[in-house]
């Protein structure tokens, strides 16, 4: 996953770099700028520690830790 | 008292405060199958799929600031993976004691004000169960438009039974039983800042405690979506969990701390389609315990979605496959319709 590591520091050098304009009050709803939760950020197969209590189950599938 | 001012608010509402958002019926469903375990125990080396499917039916806010959602999940769990012991030490897997299905009912309301919005949602399982209980969750987002950042909080909390099963204490080698009683309870926090027209980011952060099961947990997420192009965007994400090493232990588990950086590429080739591809690595680490050594386990994980929007019909696709160093396999398909009535 060293491609995700790269592609990842690159947008944060990048995008901390971008200068900082006026707000734009439609970007607060942009979808292309949104933070939305996917399957990806529920993903811990070994800890079950990411989502949150009411993410469902109670437990984790594996180990019901 | 309260009841008047809601009444009020949804007088006044529909000529003020109207969404937009209409009625909507939407039918979920997601296949996942697993192969393969993450650690040393036996558990999870079956394979197995589970099958959820989940039918949701909103009010959009024809209600004016108030919007209503019922939902009900059907599951096909995989409690094969699921190995449990009794207090002679004779282990066998969940799925002989509860095969399935597994159901349970949905039920949340929104309150959308021009800056403020809260959501209130539970669910309950119905009928036979392994893991009897309910969930609840309290959210609320308030924009500060002058300055073009997004406060967020929530408070959730799940009550769910286990079926009994024992364990070896790694540290005294007594015989004990898993705590029957998952109860969870977590806060988080987050503030979303626009900072150009083209650069937005978001920093959270949560806690949990989970007495008489776990140790308490701590937790950070930071991300940064950069639109490049009119039309494409990356969202790059990192994040942090561990267990308070303070706390006690309520299985042969150890302590456990969880870190992930993830990048999600989207693309939005005409008005109603987007594209997301995403790319992600985990590491999870689980602290020694007796004469288990310390773990680590990594996972790296590849998704695409496709989503169709506007218009009477929505339609979404997901994919997600993940793979660990440890053999363990991830691969899961999704699809959802929605109806705008």
């Amino acid at each position: 996953m060293r491609a995700a590591l790269l592609l990842s520091l690159f947008s944060l050098l990048l995008g901390g770099c971008a200068s900082v304009g006026e707000m734009d009050r439609s970007l607060v709803s942009s979808p292309l700028l949104s933070f939305e939760e996917s399957d990806q950020d529920k993903l811990a197969p070994h800890s079950g520690l990411r989502g949150g209590a009411a993410a469902g189950g109670g437990a984790c599938s594996v180990c019901a830790h | 008292m309260r009841a008047l001012i809601l009444g009020i608010l949804i007088l006044v509402a529909p000529g003020q405060f109207a969404q937009g958002a209409a009625p909507s019926l939407k039918v979920s469903t997601v296949v996942k199958s697993e192969r393969g375990s993450t650690g040393y125990s036996t558990a999870g080396v079956a394979n197995a799929s589970t099958l959820t499917t989940s039918t949701d039916l909103g009010s959009g806010s024809a209600l004016g600031v108030l919007g209503l959602r019922m939902g009900y999940d059907r599951l096909q769990p995989a409690y094969e993976r699921v190995i449990i012991t009794d207090r002679q030490g004779n282990a066998r897997a969940l799925s002989a004691l509860h095969p399935g299905p597994e159901n349970s009912v949905r039920g949340g309301l929104d309150v959308t004000l021009p800056a403020l919005t809260v959501s209130l949602d539970g669910s309950h399982t119905v009928g036979n169960s392994a893991y009897p209980g309910h969930s609840a969750a309290l959210k609320g987002a308030f924009d500060r438009y002058a300055t073009g950042t997004r406060y967020t909080a929530e408070l959730s909390r799940s009550d769910f039974s286990s079926p009994s099963s024992f364990f070896v204490d790694p540290d005294t080698f007594r015989t004990r039983e898993r705590p029957g009683r998952l109860l969870e309870s977590q806060v988080k926090i987050g503030v979303e800042q626009v900072l150009s027209e083209s650069v937005r980011s978001r920093l959270q952060a949560l806690y949990a405690v989970r007495p008489e099961r776990a140790p308490p947990k701590a937790g950070f997420e930071a991300s940064l979506a950069w639109a490049f192009h009119d039309d494409k965007a990356i969202v790059t994400t990192l994040g942090s969990a561990r267990e308070r090493r303070a706390g006690a232990l309520y299985s042969d588990r150890g302590y456990l701390d969880a870190t992930w950086l993830q990048a999600e590429l989207r693309w939005e080739p005409s008005y109603a389609w987007r594209v997301y591809g995403r790319v992600g690595t985990l590491l999870e680490t689980e602290s020694a315990r007796g004469r288990i050594a310390r773990q680590r386990v990594g996972t790296d994980s590849l998704g695409l979605e496709l989503r169709r929007t506007g218009g009477p019909f929505e339609l979404g696709l997901s994919s997600l496959a993940a793979f660990s160093n440890t053999g363990y396999r991830n691969l899961q398909v999704g699809g959802n319709f929605v109806w705008l009535l």
